[in-house]
């Protein structure tokens, strides 16, 4: 398993995927695979790719992000799944991306820490699961 | 929900207990020092002054450094350097429960978004709003938003008022639409000339300004008023009314609807409200 951690970012907008790329580019434990710009082709993307995590927006076109984390949770139940929304301070949206298995909720605008944070927990979680167990 | 601070917070997630968060606060009372006490320690001024200046506090409502220099014992200069110094070498609370050992780094940063999103506290601004829009919650929300954000992502600083001409001038090029759908149909509009457009796009998109493409600047400028309304919507959810955000339709405004003038240092735009039963 790569110690990289492999992350597909989701966002209908080249502004707000620009964003996150520059913040996750300066992280060496990060590589971006993938991005899409619907929750649809998050499903090809995220099936192609194998990430580790996805972070995901939530007003899209096509497939919106709740669809989207409800469909790539019951297919590919081992893909962790972030929400990045400006709708993210909603408690009845957070609560149901929560209650869909999401790992995280960030509002938009996000801090650069809150990504930072975010990734120092899913590497640990992805070096914890990769440990052999006795 | 109520305003409370980032310690009480804590206590109420069971994330610290009262002792913990009493022993952070003696570290910071510790570190934090006082300006008065930089000052002394620079050699600006003597115990003599620092007392004087206690003293006058106590009639007058101003900080410290503010009332050093209307007292002429403080150069503007040396204040901002004293104030810069002092914010250098800040101990945060989050950060004193780190050094002593009750958070981890990673906790406190996931805790401090969680208190991001349960403090985000919405005042309504102070514009009086035509009676069309004071029915609607999320109206007066926006505009206390709009120029916290301008700030926040873009440093930029803006004013807005009520427009006297429901015209939106052509040099206002950069043009986006959002449509809110809940009890209530909301279509915000937002249009900007060049140098509110690129500032905008610029924070949001973190590319420098130079390098942004039309393309990417009506992207950035929908971005923004994306966030925009979907803060507005959170604040609205916390008061327990659902609304749901369309994307962002570039290059248009709604047709019609109330416009309010966005006067930036440099720079302008609008913000066109349109309200309706039908959406």
């Amino acid at each position: 398993m790569s110690e990289k951690l492999r992350v597909v970012l989701v966002d209908d907008s080249r502004s707000a995927l620009a964003k996150l790329e520059s913040v996750l580019r300066a992280l060496e434990s990060v590589e971006v695979v993938g991005t899409a710009t619907d929750g649809a082709m998050a499903i090809t993307v995220v099936r192609q790719k194998r990430p580790d995590l996805v972070l995901m927006d939530i007003v899209m076109p096509q497939l919106d992000g709740i669809a989207a984390l409800r469909l790539l949770r019951s297919q590919q139940p081992a893909v962790r799944i972030a929400i990045v929304s400006s709708v993210g301070g909603a408690a009845s949206r957070a609560g149901e991306a929560f209650r869909l298995g999401a790992v995280q909720v960030v509002a938009k605008p996000f801090e650069r820490e809150q990504i930072e944070s975010l990734i120092a927990l899913e590497l640990e979680h992805k070096r914890t699961a990769a440990r052999p167990r006795t | 929900m109520s305003v409370k601070f980032f310690g009480q917070f804590l206590i109420e997630q069971g994330e610290i207990d009262a002792g913990q968060l009493r022993e952070a606060l003696e570290r910071m009372q510790m570190r934090n020092r006082a300006l008065g006490d930089l000052a002394i320690a620079e050699g600006l001024l003597a115990w003599s002054d620092a007392e004087r200046l206690n003293a006058a506090q106590r009639e007058v409502d101003r900080p410290f450094g503010e009332l050093a220099v209307a007292k002429g014992m403080l150069s503007r200069e040396d204040l901002e350097r004293l104030l810069c110094r002092q914010r250098e070498q800040r101990l945060p609370l989050g950060e004193a429960l780190v050094e002593l050992g009750h958070l981890s780094v990673t906790r406190l940063g996931a805790l401090l978004d969680r208190f991001k999103i349960d403090q985000s506290s919405i005042e309504t601004g102070q514009i009086s709003l035509p009676s069309a829009l004071t029915r609607l919650r999320l109206v007066p929300i926006v505009l206390d938003l709009l120029p916290r954000f301008c700030m926040r992502v873009a440093r930029l600083y803006l004013k807005l008022a009520p427009a006297r001409s429901q015209e939106i001038d052509s040099a206002l090029a950069h043009r986006v639409t959002l449509d809110v759908r809940g009890a209530q149909y909301l279509a915000l509009g937002l249009a900007a000339d060049g140098a509110v457009a690129s500032a905008l796009a610029g924070g949001i998109s973190g590319v420098a300004r130079e390098s942004l493409d039309d393309s990417l600047l009506a992207d950035g400028l929908g971005e923004f008023l994306n966030m925009l309304a979907g803060n507005a919507v959170s604040a609205l959810d916390r008061e327990g009314v659902t609304a749901q955000l369309e994307p962002v339709r570039q290059a248009v405004l709604p047709p019609s609807g109330h416009v309010f003038d966005l006067l930036a240092t440099s720079g302008r735009g609008a913000l066109v409200v349109r309200v309706s039963t039908l959406g």
